[in-house]
């Protein structure tokens, strides 16, 4: 029990009130917090100041349309000049942003490059004098290479920060199911063929002979000779029409018997006889095979979506001064 | 050669490779027959990696693009490419990649997809942020008004001084400190990222569908501008830790130099490759054959040379480098092809620095000549290079190189849904470029790679042409009519990109040569062209230096006539879907050093530009219907037609015994 008037706990508080009273009652406390509540608005207001973009005039954007249309021989739409508009304004507020962040002051390749216009244009002084000087003049703005790498140092930090997160089994769970080609594995095919070179009725009726002639033997005779050869080992559908034109594939595919000669089949060559020799039906891959892939593809997601929020956000940090319609 | 074929046969089938390898040593052995290249990169690998289900003992035709720029390239970024090296490569496998422009909220208004994936590629961004050049010659990029641009155009010798002279300046400046070291470590989050990508693309399971390789673009240039830039291709993930730009080795020799330290030499596994490209626009700077002092290279530097540089790429968006082209006095009027009307960069767009090409400019086919020129001063042949093609495009899109629906490699892409585009997307000149074409016996890095070092590559203008190249002092006459054709040129000869084996004792039969080639089969939508004509190239040195130039008709199409309607541009004419031929040398002097190439032709067809210029109904014969764009048609610069083609990587002979150079590898004994 504490008695009235007694000290228990409360004793040193008590002791360093009067002292704190008089700090919070000296003068020099009371500049100090003046001082940092001006630096505090200070800061602020010169971002604020800083965080404004102005929009590009229409002669502007006339210019970047006439210039991109050129390059790119396309109409120019509405849409294509809000986007080059926009893009024009989203270069210009990230430039701005790393340079409120101080990138420039600590990236070797613009410091040197802020040092290498110093010097061509004869500014006098130590290291520090000649930036201040480069500076001063402007020469950010205008130095295509520094406002590069400003942007995607930028890039680089946003990225940066998303790079530590891991994504979980649903994550992944979403993206194998939303993805299906990622799992999916096609069938294969092993085959021997027999070429009959030329798209002619004659080349085909050699095919055709051929196959008559059969008669047990293990190979049709009197074939001419294929710059790829006769074996083909475990390819797609896919693989097998890029070596011998489109459709081949599917055609031979519905003739499918396994083990014997048939055809002939036509190709951009000429006529093939072919015999499947294996057949490796299709498989989905299952979550876990594929895993490393719907990592790659979570963390390009979350790059770009990290990125789009981030310049979404800071658009709504800037003002925008427009002084005539795109 | 009884006992080889049916061991390659059982290996064709068999998942047990190694049983199947063995099989085929055994065999080797008791035919008695040297063990060829096609199974030397069958060793273990020299990676991480599950074994591929496809094993091609007799190599296949991978096709791929080693030049391929991404938003780190400032030439890039600033055309408003932002595709990454991931999306590059996404690309490069078959999904689609959003083209610039972007919608508010990050969407690509444009996108493109290849019809036909391709089995590998590489990103091969500027190492430098040297984009200055392109930028403030292009007014079409948005650096264009910069003050060091107009400085650039208005005092061209400050320009040089600020832009160019990288040694004065990095010394003066102390651009990248006095050790370099501050400007290269901040190159290190690019890199990173690009080596990531690579990675991630790469196929390390037994599927083998697609491989990557790290690399980068060394964008060096001569005193005068010229163009001196080169692709650095490592061979897995041992790379150095920051790439050697221009800015840190501002010459070739340097550049070699750093390679064997950061690389070569620095017991990391690290294995390298430089290819250079646009020798076309070098003036002859490319291929110095004098050392950074003046003084004459030695036989350690073409030693070096050599074993750094063993491909070179021939033709790509910005013109062929194959062989230089004078409509008056060029006896072969197919080196017309893809040509670039000034000999520099910089004369494109700065008038008083233009200057056309010339004999000395540097083309590939001169350059080689003057490689086995060196050889014989120094023992050694400085320019011992295989032929490969790419696009260096720059907006992500690795292997656009079809004819059809081109619409730039600088900023452009096909249109999602739209309308052909009104008017040409690219300048004249500029073309889609081409391929790099492989023998690899899997798709993997040790198996490209490999393939790439001993030079069995081809190059080609974009059509998947397939091409086997063999010489050989017993080639069988037959051969053409050999169901074992490809297995039959290993035995008897050497592919693509190898020196001829020593001459047979007490013969004195001429070298003889075998080619094949094989259609692209195309797409349902783009069906390939038949084949035209197969040459061989040959170029020969006497030990009096004197030289000379052949090239072969050796096999053609019975086509009578075959063409194309410029005013539809519908072909007529047949074709040869394959095309087979046996040569022997007929003017073969044992004395002389050679090399021969073969060349392959398709049946001429519509340019890209001529595509456009029919689709948009323009009539040079009535002004009226020329619509604004399309002006470029009707001039006398414009090439209608062309003639798409593939170039074999060469085989080399050398008199008294073949000169095997140092990185060749030896056929192993069993």
């Amino acid at each position: 029990m504490v008695r009235p008037g007694s000290c228990a706990d409360g004793c040193a508080n008590s002791r360093a009130s009067p002292t704190l009273t008089r700090l919070f009652r000296a003068k020099i406390f009371h500049f100090m917090l003046l001082g940092i509540l001006l630096y505090g608005v200070d800061g602020y207001y010169s971002r604020y100041q800083q965080r404004e973009l102005v929009c590009p005039s229409k002669f502007e954007i006339d210019s970047m349309a006439a210039k991109w249309a050129q390059q790119n021989r396309q109409p120019m739409t509405d849409k294509l000049r809000q986007a080059l508009r926009q893009s024009a304004m989203d270069e210009q507020m990230l430039f701005r942003e790393a340079l409120i962040k101080g990138l420039h002051k600590r990236d070797d390749v613009i410091v040197q490059r802020l040092l290498r216009d110093a010097e061509f244009l004869g500014v006098a002084g130590g290291r520090g004098d000649q930036i201040e000087t480069v500076l001063a003049m402007g020469l950010l703005d205008s130095d295509e290479v520094i406002r590069r790498r400003l942007i995607q140092l930028l890039e680089h930090r946003v990225i940066a920060d998303i790079q530590g997160q891991v994504p979980n089994d649903q994550d992944l769970r979403r993206l194998y199911d939303d993805n299906p080609a990622i799992s999916d594995e096609p069938p294969r095919y092993s085959f021997q063929q027999r070429f009959y070179a030329g798209d002619t009725a004659a080349a085909k009726m050699r095919a055709e002979q051929a196959l008559r002639n059969l008669n047990g033997e293990e190979s049709p005779a009197s074939a001419d000779v294929f710059l790829s050869g006769e074996l083909f080992n475990q390819l797609t559908a896919r693989e097998i029409n890029e070596i011998f034109g489109a459709g081949f594939w599917s055609e031979t595919n519905r003739t499918m018997s396994l083990g014997q000669w048939f055809g002939p089949v036509k190709s951009v060559y000429g006529w093939h006889l072919i015999k499947w020799q294996a057949y490796f039906p299709g498989v989905a891959k299952d979550f876990a095979t594929v895993r490393p892939e719907l990592n790659l593809m979570w963390r390009r997601e979350q790059q770009r979506g990290g990125l789009q929020a981030y310049v979404t956000e800071l658009r709504g940090q800037y003002r925008v001064l427009c002084n005539d319609e795109v | 050669m009884r006992v080889l074929m049916p061991a390659l046969l059982r290996l064709w089938n068999c998942k047990q490779t190694l049983i199947a390898i063995s099989t085929l040593l055994s065999a080797s052995v008791v035919s008695g027959q040297a063990l060829t290249a096609q199974v030397l990169d069958t060793e273990p690998y020299q990676e991480q990696r599950e074994p591929c289900t496809q094993q091609y003992p007799l190599g296949k035709a991978l096709f791929g693009d080693t030049h391929v720029h991404t938003k780190y390239s400032l030439d890039a970024s600033t055309q408003g490419t932002r595709t990454s090296p991931a999306d590059a490569y996404h690309f490069a496998r078959g999904a689609p990649i959003g083209v610039q422009p972007w919608t508010a909220d990050g969407q690509p208004l444009r996108t493109l997809q290849l019809d036909r994936p391709l089995d590998f590629a590489v990103v091969t961004d500027h190492a430098e942020l040297f984009g200055e050049v392109e930028i403030c010659s292009d007014p079409a990029l948005a650096g264009h008004g910069s003050w060091q641009c107009k400085l650039f155009r208005h005092y061209p010798r400050a320009a040089f001084f600020i832009f160019n002279t990288q040694s004065s300046l990095a010394g003066r400046l102390g651009f990248c400190g006095e050790d370099g070291e501050r400007c290269r470590q901040a190159g290190l989050r690019p890199w990173q990222e690009i080596q990531q990508a690579a990675e991630d693309a790469y196929d390390r399971s037994s599927d083998c569908e697609f491989t990557s390789f790290v690399a980068y673009e060394w964008t060096g240039a001569s005193a005068n501008l010229a163009n001196l830039h080169r692709n650095i291709i490592f061979k897995n993930e041992q790379v150095p830790v920051l790439p050697l730009s221009f800015i840190d080795t501002p010459s070739a020799p340097l550049l070699w130099d750093g390679l064997d330290r950061d690389c070569v030499n620095a017991g990391t596994g690290c294995e390298v490759l430089v290819i250079p490209h646009n020798s076309n626009l070098s003036d002859g700077y490319m291929f110095s054959t004098v050392r950074d002092d003046g003084s004459a290279i030695t036989a350690a530097d073409a030693t070096q040379r050599q074993r750094l540089e063993r491909l070179v790429e021939i033709m790509q968006h910005k013109g062929s480098s194959e062989c230089f082209y004078n409509p008056l006095s060029s006896a072969d009027e197919l080196c017309g092809f893809e040509q670039l009307p000034y000999n520099r960069f910089s004369g494109k767009f700065v008038p008083f620095l233009r200057e056309e090409a010339t004999e000395k400019s540097g083309f590939v086919r001169d350059v080689l000549k003057e490689g086995m020129a060196q050889e014989q001063r120094l023992g050694v042949n400085p320019f011992k290079l295989g032929f490969i093609a790419s696009s260096d495009t720059h907006i992500s899109a690795p292997g656009a190189v079809n004819e059809k629906g081109f619409l730039g490699h600088g900023g452009a892409g096909v249109p999602a849904g739209a309308q052909l585009p009104e008017g040409l997307p690219d300048d004249l000149e500029f073309n889609p470029g081409g391929l790099a074409a492989v023998w690899a016996t899997e798709n993997s890095r040790d198996s490209i790679f490999a393939a790439m070092q001993r030079r069995e590559t081809y190059a080609t203008s974009g059509p998947r042409i397939e091409l086997r190249f063999f010489g050989g002092w017993q080639l069988p006459a037959d051969m053409c009519e050999q169901q074992d054709y490809v297995a039959s040129g290993y035995e008897h000869g050497v592919a693509m990109g190898g020196d001829l084996l020593p001459q047979p004792a007490h013969s004195n039969d001429a070298p003889v040569f075998s080619v094949f080639a094989r259609m692209d089969p195309g797409t349902a939508s783009q069906p390939g062209m038949p084949l035209k004509a197969v040459q061989i190239i040959k170029v020969s040195v006497g030990p009096d230096g004197e030289s000379s130039e052949q090239v072969i008709d050796v096999a053609s199409s019975d086509a009578a006539e075959v063409g194309v309607d410029l005013a539809t541009c519908k072909t007529y004419g047949k074709g040869a879907p394959q095309l087979c031929a046996h040569w022997q040398d007929p003017n073969f002097n044992p004395a002389q050093r050679a090399y021969y190439y073969t060349r392959v032709l398709e049946n001429p067809t519509c340019r890209w530009s001529q595509q456009l210029c029919v689709a948009a109904a323009i009539d040079c014969q009535r002004p009226a219907t020329i619509k604004p764009g399309y002006e470029s048609c009707c001039s006398v610069e414009h090439r209608p037609i062309i003639q798409e083609r593939a170039w074999s990587s060469p085989i080399w002979y050398a008199p008294a015994a073949a000169q095997m150079d140092a990185q060749t590898p030896e056929p192993r004994q069993p």
